[in-house]
Parts: C-alpha cells; structure tokens; sequence
C-alpha cells in the first residue's frame, strides 16, 4: 500500500518501538551506573567476606574474588552475535526467494538465542549459589533486573523465531512476505546491540 | 489467507460465526469486537467520563472533609487514599483518555484516511486502557468492606515518592495495584502513541503535506512523541518498584545504598513531558475552534507548529524544577530554573497568536468558542503561577501549599478540561448528527467558569499562607476557614454543572436539532463527510490543496481581493444512508485485542496474590496475540 | 570482523592497561561494533532517513537525559 512517506507502516512502526526500547534500556542501564560500585560497601551482614563482587579486588591487601566469569559471557556474547549474522543470512535467502535457506538461518538464529538465554539461566543460578540474590545488595538488584529484562526480550525473540519457522512450514512466507522476517531481524539485531552496551558496560569495565 | 476460518475446522467455523455476528451494526458484539477508529473513540469518551465522575465524587469527598477545621468526616488514612486515587484518576484515567478519545475520532478523518494505521492496535489500547482502570480501581475493594471505611486504594500520592511506596511505610497491596494499573496504561497508552504515529505520517490524503496538516493533527504526532519517549521511562521506575516491594530488591532501599532520589529523577523524568502530554491535545483543539468561531485562519501557522514541537523537545530539560528542595544544588536548580522560564516562551507565543485569531474576527459566542476563553484566560493564569514556580526561592516558599494545588489545577482543568469539554461540543454533532442544545451548553459554561474560579482561586491565597497540601486537616485561626469554605462550594457548582451537561448531553442524543455535515461552516475536512461519519469515512480519498483544505473548497477570493463563498460548493445534499460503501475494503471487526488485553489485569492479579493466576494471564495473552497475527485483517468476500 | 573485536575487547579486559586507557578503549570499541550491527545489519546506512532520525533520536534522548539525571545525584557513566 502506498503511504504518505513510501515507507512501509509496520516497519515505521518497529523503528518507533526501537526508539522507544533507547528509553526504556537507557532507563535500565542508568540505574545500574548509579549504583555500580557501590555494592562491596553496605553488605548485608556488615561483613566484608560474605559481601559478593563483580570483579576481582583487593581491599585492605586481601584478596577476593569476583563472580564474573569473563571468558564464558565472552563466549555467550559471542553466539549472540553471530545469531545476528544467520539472522542478516535469512532474510538475505528470503529475499531472493530461497525459503529452504530461510528456514536452516532461522533456526540457527533461534537456536544460538536459545543457547544465550540458557548460558544466561547457567550464570544466574552460579551466581545464586555463590550468595547473590536480588536482596544482597544493590549489584544484585541492578545487575539481575537489566540482564533479566534483557533476557526477556531475547526469549520473545526466540518464540518470535519458532513461531515463524511454524508458519513457513505452513508455506506461509513466501518472497513477497520478506517484512516478517525484515521485522523480526530488527528487533533481534536490536537486542544484540543491548547486550554489546551491556557486556560492555557491566562485564569489561571494572567499577 | 483463511486461516482460522477453514470449513471443517469446528473452532474455525465458531470463530468465524463470532465474528459473522460483530457485523451487525446494531448488535453489542460490534462494539465489543469494533476496530472502527470512531467507535473506538466514543467508548474512550464515555468510559474517560465515568472515571471523570468517579474522580469528581472522590474530590468532593476531599473537598467535605476540608470544608470545616478539625473535621472529622474522613480519616488521614481515608484522606490519603482518597486524594492518591483522585490525582492518579484525573491524570491517567481522564485526561489522557478523554484526549485519545478525540485522537481517535478525529485524526483519521482529519487528514483523510479511511482509519488508523493498525485498527487492531487501536481497538488493543483501548481494552488495555479499561482494564487497567478497572484493576486501579479495584484496589478500593481490597481491605474489607468499603462501606465501613475500609478503603483499600494506594495512598502514597500520585507521584509516588520512595521511600513511602515501600512495604515498610506503604503495607497492604495499594501501592502493589497502583503500580501494576499504571503498567497497564503505559502499555495501553504506548500502543495509542506508536499507531497514530504512524497515521499521521503515513496516512494522509494526497496533497496533505506536513505543514498544511491541522493544529490538531500536529499537536497529536507531538503529544504522540511524547507519549513513547516518556513511557518507557515510568515503566522502568514502576518495575523496579515493583521488584523492590515484591521480591525485596533494593532500588531504592536507603538502608543498602538505595537512592529515593533515583525515583524522584525517574518519575520527573516522565512527569514532564506527560505534564505536555495532557495540555498539547487541548491546545490542538483550541487552535481548531477559535479560528473556526472566528471566521479567521489561525494567525501565524507556523508559529504555533513550531512553538508546539519545541515545547515537545523542551519538555525533556525542565523536569528538576519539580525536586528544587531535594538538594541537588545550586547549578542544578539555576539551570533548569533558566530552562523552565525558556519553555514559557513558546508558550505565550501560542497564546498570543490565540488572541490575533480573535481580534477582528466575526466571532460567533457559541458554547466551543466560550469553552475555548475560558481555555484561554484559565491557562494564562496557571500559566503565570507556573512561572512564579521557576524561580527556585520563590518555589522553596511554596513547595507542598495549595498554592501548587492552585496552579496545576489552573492548567490542567482551567487548561486541559475546558478544551476537551470545547471538543466535545464541536465535534458532538460530527458523530451523532445532533447539535447539543446552546442554551444549557452555556449554563454549562458559566456554571462550570464560576464553580472552578470558586474552588481553586482561594487555594492560591490559602497557599501563600501556608496551607499545606495532601494534610487531611487544619486549626482554626490560621485564616484558612473561610477560603476552604469557598473551595467547597465552588466543588459542588462544579459538579452541578457536570449534571447539567449530563442533562444536555442525554436530551440532545434524544431530540437534538439536527446539525448536517457542517453546522459551524468550520475549515477541517471531517465537516466535509456527513454526520454521523459513514463507517467508511470518505466515499472517495480526497486530494487536498490548501491548509484549511474544506474551506478551500467552500470559499475563494474574487479578482477584488475578497474572499467569497463559491457556488454550490458542499452543499448538504443527501445524507448517506450508510449503504453506499459497499465497495470499499474495511478491517474486519476482531476478538483478540480483547482477548489480548484481558490477559494483562489477570498477569497483574497473579503477581500480586498467586503465581499460577500470572500463568493464566500469560496464556490469555498469548491466545489473543497469536489469534491476531494469524487471522487476517480484512476477510475476502 | 564483530568477532575479531569481541576478541579484542577480552584481550584487552585482561591486559594490564590504566583504567582510563581501557575503559576508552573498551567504550570505543563496543560504539563501533554497535554501529556496524546498526548500520549494515539493520540496513539503517541504506534505509529511509527517516528510521535513522527516530532511533538516534532515542539514543541521544536516553543518553542526554540520564547524563544529566546521574550528574545531578553524583553518580558516573562509566
């Protein structure tokens, strides 16, 4: 249908909610930058020992260690990535029509989500175990709520995902149909770049 | 694309009877299942007015107990509920939704679009809106029986404020339903913002080029900016508030380092450009009806355009001026004390180039026109005490007196409901085909002029001498006997002229002078369709030419300069039996959004009490959501 | 090329360089990426305008706004 801007209205429409996400990540992230660094102080207990970081470090010459666990989020961050590239790969196939190419890139892209998503629920429940809950402190609380809220949004992505790879085993996306998959590729590539501001600003550089 | 209506498939075929039966036109199942922008519209209207009087009842309520020093009608805890859902009721149930009604009534037919961009969507934030009013108000009925003053309702202010919300300061679930209502009505009001985004600038009529659209029409793209931009914002707060009562995390848990300050940025952060969310609409129609009652295009177009988009971007460098005495410091507060004074400035240009409308114009006193004065003078004075407000010392002096209650007041009644009230008797007739009767439309008028002044201009003076706000009651001696008497008494000339308007409202449905397309000989193209607007809107997509493009087809200047009404033009010749569209592809009517909106309170309830009702929320959601992506948007015939 | 960075950046985390040096480094290196994703992935560098308007317009409004908020209450971006 032709608009008044020659651009497509669901497409408008996803950029728009791309901007509005800035809002609502940048929301996120401001609350953790906020408060990062403060998390080794007021431990729950007033002990230092129990206290959990982030990061390794000393304080008063002794030495603790931090939780992350640097080369596995690496890698996790990583397969996110390169789901972002199968995702480019799939609808480059859909778009010239390829469909069979389509349905292998979205499922590859599907699945290196739902390999972040499970590296994500692994880390979460190692860090439980090492003490850090919501409650503990406020790395706890900021660093559970922004990664959660964007594991959230890559587990949408990923029923995004199945739920089109169903529909096109029905033979319901065709070439003509390539917005779906431009769509949904937005919002994925979207969530991607989160986590490198994420990754970036949380795991690589030390309070 | 049969999708779910496949013969053989037993839910197919029941789906597709449920639908069969939305398409009667008299039928309660089409409203219920509508995707029509104008349907849609009235049920914002007349749901935005229920809450209105229910928001009413509970300032009457405070107006009673204040009326008398010591009075006992009500006690702090009764007050502070009370007051909570009034302001919360006001802002989000009433005037956000009574200007999305008149977004959806009009803005499709304004710039020539048979409806908006996504009708599902549309007809989704309207489910969400009312569910999300329902859940807030639910939270009065949570305590115990509300008869015996047992009211359950949030009471920690419209705004709030950590660490009040807290668990430890804030027992009880209030604060669990105000958060979780107000979620709902961010994602209602999210998706309203995201579709008539793209209307406006994807739908319009050939020939509407940016710069000819309506002030309205403008004025809703920037409110709509506002809306996604703002939201997100208050979602974030309200979830981490959310976390922090539910499952004990600590944003803003001051014991571990938590900062109430992070609210507050978070809140403001919102709260001012929502504060522009609610007056832009309004100033929008009044920039419609002066110069339609003027017989006059609006002086300076381009001004008030330009003066309205940059009081959209301006909002975001204004919101400290509302945590002046929280410390943040004597750069902090001049800066925005400087921003905020800026932000008057497009202001008083919009009211300037309202007043060169008028002057000189054939001005017919109609009720829309005496609306609009009374817009026009009501907001200039919360306007001007506004910017009393800028200036930091002057505003460390009346920080939390009534003479903030004054002032917001001011604009967001005297401003936003005195403009909405104009809308609704401008446009009444465009959508029912009846004119409301002038003569209780003017009593309307007066009572409701006479009725505000009474309440809310004493409150500057009561505030000045110290009367503090959200306290439940107040000593003799201290001079506020007599102004809170006044106050009182100009809150039931208000809601008496509410039932006058309730009176007109019903008569003129009934028996109302019938209008035809074009009562007011007004300049936008809605006026050119007949009334009540054919469910298709335009029988054919009309080409513009000019700003004002329905005057342009009614009157032309002759060779002398003059302008002069062109023969023939929009006669109001045959009234559309509503039957001649049959031609025209319209969206079908759809259950999903429903579906999908009715999850959304169910999730809200699971997360307050059980986890398993969360699941069948989710699920809910999930059937609405999928249901609407497979069926098709417009079934072949 | 994402790749070759990503290795880069953990390199880098591991190397013992200031923390001035690094974080620079680091923030650099993470806006490029971001902008390759954005520009050739999402197709913004061919795409409307109008699309690349929007979404800077809600970075820079993110940034903008939350710069200010965190200086006001001492708070640091990085």
């Amino acid at each position: 249908m032709a608009t008044s801007t020659g651009v497509d209205n669901r497409k408008l429409f996803m950029w728009l909610f791309l901007a509005s996400e800035c809002l609502f990540f940048g929301s996120l992230i401001a609350a953790y930058l906020l408060y990062r660094g403060q998390h080794g102080v007021p431990c729950m207990d007033g002990d230092l020992s129990t206290c959990v970081f982030p990061t390794d470090r000393t304080i008063n010459g002794v030495e603790y260690e931090g939780i992350f666990d640097i080369p596995f989020t690496s890698v996790s961050a990583f397969v996110l990535l390169m789901s972002s590239v199968s995702m480019v790969l799939a609808l480059a196939a859909i778009q010239r029509g390829n469909v069979r190419a389509m349905r292998i890139w979205l499922f590859t892209t599907a699945a290196l989500g739902a390999l972040f998503v499970g590296g994500q629920a692994f880390e979460f429940t190692e860090f439980y175990r090492e003490g850090l809950t919501l409650e503990t402190n406020l790395f706890g609380t900021t660093f559970y709520v922004l990664t959660g809220f964007h594991g959230a949004h890559v587990t949408i992505g990923v029923l995004v995902l199945f739920s089109l790879l169903i529909w096109s085993s029905r033979g319901k996306i065709q070439a003509k149909d390539s917005l779906n998959i431009e769509l949904a590729g937005l919002y994925w590539h979207f969530v991607d770049i989160v986590w490198i501001v994420i990754f970036t600003l949380i795991y690589l550089i030390q309070p | 694309m049969a999708g779910v209506a496949q013969a053989g498939n037993p839910l197919g075929r029941a789906l597709r009877d449920v639908r069969h039966m939305a398409e009667d036109r008299y039928s309660i199942w089409s409203w219920i299942a509508t995707v029509d922008h104008k349907r849609i519209g009235i049920m914002y209207g007349i749901t935005a007015f229920t809450f209105f009087l229910i928001g009413g009842v509970e300032a009457l309520l405070l107006r009673i107990q204040l009326a008398q020093p010591n009075s006992t009608f009500l006690d702090p805890d009764q007050f502070n509920r009370l007051f909570t859902m009034h302001g919360t009721t006001m802002i989000f149930l009433v005037v956000m939704p009574l200007s999305a009604a008149f977004f959806n009534l009009v803005i499709p037919l304004m710039i020539g679009a048979r409806d908006v961009a996504f009708p599902r969507l549309n007809s989704f934030s309207f489910w969400a809106f009312l569910a999300g009013g329902i859940f807030l108000n639910a939270s009065f009925f949570i305590r115990g029986n509300i008869f015996e003053g047992d009211i359950g309702a949030p009471g920690a202010g419209w705004f709030g404020y950590a660490p009040l919300t807290s668990t430890e300061f804030s027992p009880g679930h209030g604060i669990d339903f105000w958060i979780l209502g107000l979620l709902i009505l961010g994602v209602a009001s999210m998706a309203g913002g995201f579709n008539f985004i793209v209307t406006i600038l994807n739908m319009r009529a050939p020939g509407m080029t940016l710069l000819r659209m309506p002030l309205f029409v403008w004025m809703t793209l920037v409110t709509s900016f506002l809306i996604i931009f703002a939201m997100p914002v208050i979602t974030v707060a309200l979830f981490e508030l959310l976390f922090d009562r539910l499952y004990n995390a600590n944003f803003f848990n001051a014991s571990v380092g938590g900062s109430p300050l992070l609210w507050q940025h978070m809140f403001w952060l919102f709260g001012h450009p929502e504060v522009y969310i609610l007056i832009l609409p309004a100033m929008g129609i009044v920039s419609e009806i002066l110069p339609t009652f003027s017989k006059k295009p609006l002086f300076g177009y381009p001004f008030v355009v330009f003066s309205g988009v940059a009081i959209g971007f301006m909002s975001w460098g204004v919101w400290v001026h509302h945590m002046y005495t929280t410390g943040l410091g004597t750069v902090a507060n001049s800066a925005f004390g400087l921003s905020t004074i800026l932000i008057g400035v497009p202001t008083g240009v919009k009211i300037f180039n309202w007043l060169a409308t008028m002057w000189g114009g054939s001005i017919s006193i109609k009720t829309p026109l005496l609306m609009c004065a009374g817009f026009v003078t009501m907001f200039t004075i919360g306007g001007l005490s506004g910017v009393l407000h800028t200036m930091v010392p002057s505003d460390f002096q009346q920080q939390d007196t009534y003479f903030v209650v004054a002032h917001f007041h001011y604009v967001l009644f005297g401003g936003s409901i005195f403009a909405l009230f104009a809308g609704v008797y401008y446009w009444f007739p465009k959508f029912t085909g009846k004119l409301l009767g002038e003569g209780l439309g003017q009593l309307h008028f007066w009572l409701m002029l006479i009725g505000f002044n009474l309440t809310f201009f004493p409150m500057h003076i009561s505030g000045l001498l110290g009367m503090p706000r959200r306290i439940y009651t107040y000593q003799e001696g201290f001079g506020f006997d007599t102004l809170n008497m006044m106050s009182t008494v100009g809150g039931f000339i208000i809601a008496a002229s509410m039932l006058v308007f309730i009176t007109n409202f019903i008569s003129s449905l009934r028996n109302g002078e019938k209008s035809g397309r074009d009562p007011w000989d007004a300049r936008t193209l809605e006026w050119s369709l007949p009334s009540p607007v054919p469910n298709y809107n335009f029988k054919e997509v009309p080409v513009v030419e000019a700003r004002d493009a329905f005057w342009y087809t009614k009157y032309r200047e002759n060779e002398e300069g003059v302008v002069v009404r062109i023969e023939g033009a929009a006669a109001d010749d045959e009234e559309d039996d509503g039957e001649g569209g049959h031609g025209i592809h319209l969206p079908s009517p759809s259950y999903f959004p429903l579906i999908a909106a009715a999850g959304l309170p169910i999730i809200a309830t699971g997360l307050i009490y059980d986890p398993a009702l969360v699941a069948v929320g989710v699920a809910t959601t999930m059937i609405g959501v999928f249901g609407w992506a497979i069926e098709p948007p417009t079934e072949r015939r | 090329m994402l790749a070759i960075i990503t290795a880069v950046e953990v390199a880098l985390y591991y190397l013992d360089l200031s923390r001035n040096a690094l974080v620079g480094l680091l923030l650099a290196l993470s806006a490029l990426k971001f902008a390759l994703v954005v520009l050739w992935f999402m197709h913004l560098r061919f795409d409307n305008r109008l699309f690349s308007t929007l979404f800077v317009g809600g970075i820079v409004l993110a940034i903008g706004i939350f710069t200010v908020a965190l200086s006001t209450v001492g708070g640091k971006l990085v």
